[in-house]
């Protein structure tokens, strides 16, 4: 596999450990353009330490992360943002007292169209169509005038995923973003997965529901004590004996 | 008449107040008991630059440069820590700053303070009395709908968002940190020119004037009124303006008057906060999303 030529993000012998415990030790991985990448793992496998280190919520101790070609591993949050980074969180983090509506055009808004000066002299507004089509595919159009922080959980989730829609992100990670939804909104975030991968986004998702993995993932990724112990597509990774054994206890 | 505009006059100066502690405390989510400090700078800057010759608005504009440059001392911290560890950042700021004029007996007089400083004019007519309070009247006005259409614009949005969830907001590419060290900047300017307009009132400033019991008394406003709704900041700052003076008309004891002022004042505020904590004005947050 070429990686370096359709990675679009690419994770290069990556480390982190809290207070002397490891947590990863020289992950590995990329991701390719266009692709749904799962990546599934035991509890404490470390797969959202690894999402927070490559969206920047943790600082890597060792190892290096290109996005698109450019390291990454040292900027802050909001600049992995700007070169087109956008993530769920595994626990709804939406913003209480905005409403829905303006949670999205939140997300849409170029951060230059957000500074004081500017502000003071004029402000220009969102193109709305982009706003309601995310929340139209999430299923929220009909709540874009309540609070976020009155949404139920499974809401709030969906509120995430319709601010990243709008953000307009060229690479995603999702984190857990089905755990505690219904089957049918499950469905719902199935199809989305399938939409952006043909509008090219490129997709990496955290999920323990084996199923949905097999369903949507084009690529999985094992990891196993703070290591990549395989990847490769998906129906491989899945009916491989020792991920069936390492990680369902069978 | 002269009662009358003298305390129109403090009302609009403290209306101003509010209005620069609304943005960071109602609207970002900013602690902060540092603000009768940047009114000090605000005021100081100006008896100074007028006293040594310059125009009124030279000396304003100057000392709304440097409390908008020195609230860099708090927004810096600020990047790393909130809630309450933010307000013992922003009490030490504010207790340097009385400690400073105190004691920087060469620069600000000390305890004597700084007199003779000269009244506001404009193209060199002097403002007094009723000119100046619609002046005054007029910067109030300016402001509030400054600070309105901030509120409204996408910044307003990215304050209250950042009051929400900073982490959210870093996610979605906003620099945070950019954005706590202008709105401290802007309410540090807007207080500081508040200041310029007492020191020119007054014609006299001394470091009481600027201690932190008026840092409290303008978040006192500001969570009385209703933070974050800018109009619940400026009702405070005419409550706590004016209730003190209507006060001194009720037939109390001679002797007890103070204290009986004191105690009333104090259950009035206990009560409203009981009652409604979040301001006379103020709205729930999930009515002020439901309704606008």
């Amino acid at each position: 596999m070429d990686s370096k030529s359709t990675a679009v993000l690419e994770i290069v012998d990556l480390h982190k450990h809290f207070q002397g415990i490891v947590v990863l030790q020289g992950v590995s991985l990329s991701v390719r353009r266009g692709r749904i990448t799962a990546l599934i793992g035991s509890n404490g496998a470390g797969k959202s330490t690894l999402l927070n280190l490559v969206s920047g919520g943790l600082q890597v101790d060792r190892g290096v992360i290109y996005l698109n070609g450019q390291e990454i591993s040292a900027l802050p949050a909001f600049a992995r943002a700007r070169l087109g980074l956008a993530r769920t969180f595994q626990h709804p983090r939406v913003f209480p007292s905005l409403t829905v509506l303006e949670s999205v055009r939140f997300a849409a808004t170029a951060p230059r169209e957000e500074g004081l000066l500017r502000n003071l002299v004029s402000a220009r507004a969102n193109t709305e169509e982009r706003l309601y089509e995310s929340l139209r595919l999430c299923g929220l159009e009909h709540k874009s005038g309540v609070a976020a922080g009155d949404l139920s959980y499974g809401e709030q989730k969906l509120l995430m995923l319709a601010q990243v829609l709008a953000n307009d992100a060229e690479f995603l990670c999702f984190d857990e973003i089905c755990a505690g939804l219904e089957p049918d909104v499950v469905g719902l975030v199935k199809e989305m997965f399938v939409k952006l991968a043909t509008l090219g986004k490129s997709i990496l998702f955290v999920e323990h529901n084996l199923e949905l993995v097999r369903e949507i993932a084009d690529w999985v990724v094992f990891l196993h004590s703070g290591e990549v112990f395989i990847e490769g597509h998906t129906t491989a990774v899945l009916e491989n004996p020792e991920v069936v054994r390492l990680y369902l206890g069978q | 008449m002269n009662y009358a505009i003298h305390i129109l006059i403090t009302v609009n100066i403290f209306v101003l107040l509010a209005l620069a502690l609304d943005l960071l405390v109602g609207y970002a989510g900013l602690m902060s008991l540092a603000h009768g400090a940047f009114f000090g700078i605000g005021a100081y800057s100006t008896a100074l630059l007028t006293k040594a010759g310059w125009p009124a608005l030279a000396a304003q504009s100057a000392g709304m440069l440097l409390a908008a440059l020195l609230s860099g001392l708090i927004a810096i911290p600020s990047m790393r820590v909130r809630g309450i560890y933010l307000l013992i950042i922003t009490i030490a700021v504010q207790i340097m700053f009385s400690v400073a004029a105190q004691n920087w007996i060469g620069l600000t007089g000390g305890d004597a303070g700084l007199a003779n400083i000269p009244p506001y004019s404009i193209f060199g007519y002097a403002l007094r009395g009723v000119y100046f309070l619609v002046v005054c009247t007029a910067c109030s006005v300016f402001w509030f709908l400054l600070c309105r259409r901030l509120t409204t614009s996408p910044f307003g949005r990215l304050l209250r968002a950042l009051r929400d969830d900073e982490v959210g907001c870093a996610a979605l590419g906003k620099n945070v940190v950019a954005a706590k060290m202008a709105v401290f900047a802007f309410s540090a300017a807007l207080a500081a020119f508040s200041g310029s307009l007492f020191a020119h009132y007054t014609a006299y400033v001394d470091p009481r004037s600027f201690e932190i019991g008026v840092s409290i008394l303008v978040l006192l406003m500001v969570m009385l009124g209703g933070a974050g709704t800018l109009t619940g900041p400026i009702l405070g700052a005419i409550v706590l303006s004016v209730l003190p003076e209507a006060f001194k008309f009720l037939p109390l004891p001679p002797g007890a008057a103070a204290a009986s002022r004191q105690l009333l004042f104090g259950l009035m505020l206990v009560l409203v906060v009981y009652f409604r904590p979040q301001g006379l004005i103020g709205r729930r947050r999930s009515q002020i999303a439901t309704h606008g």
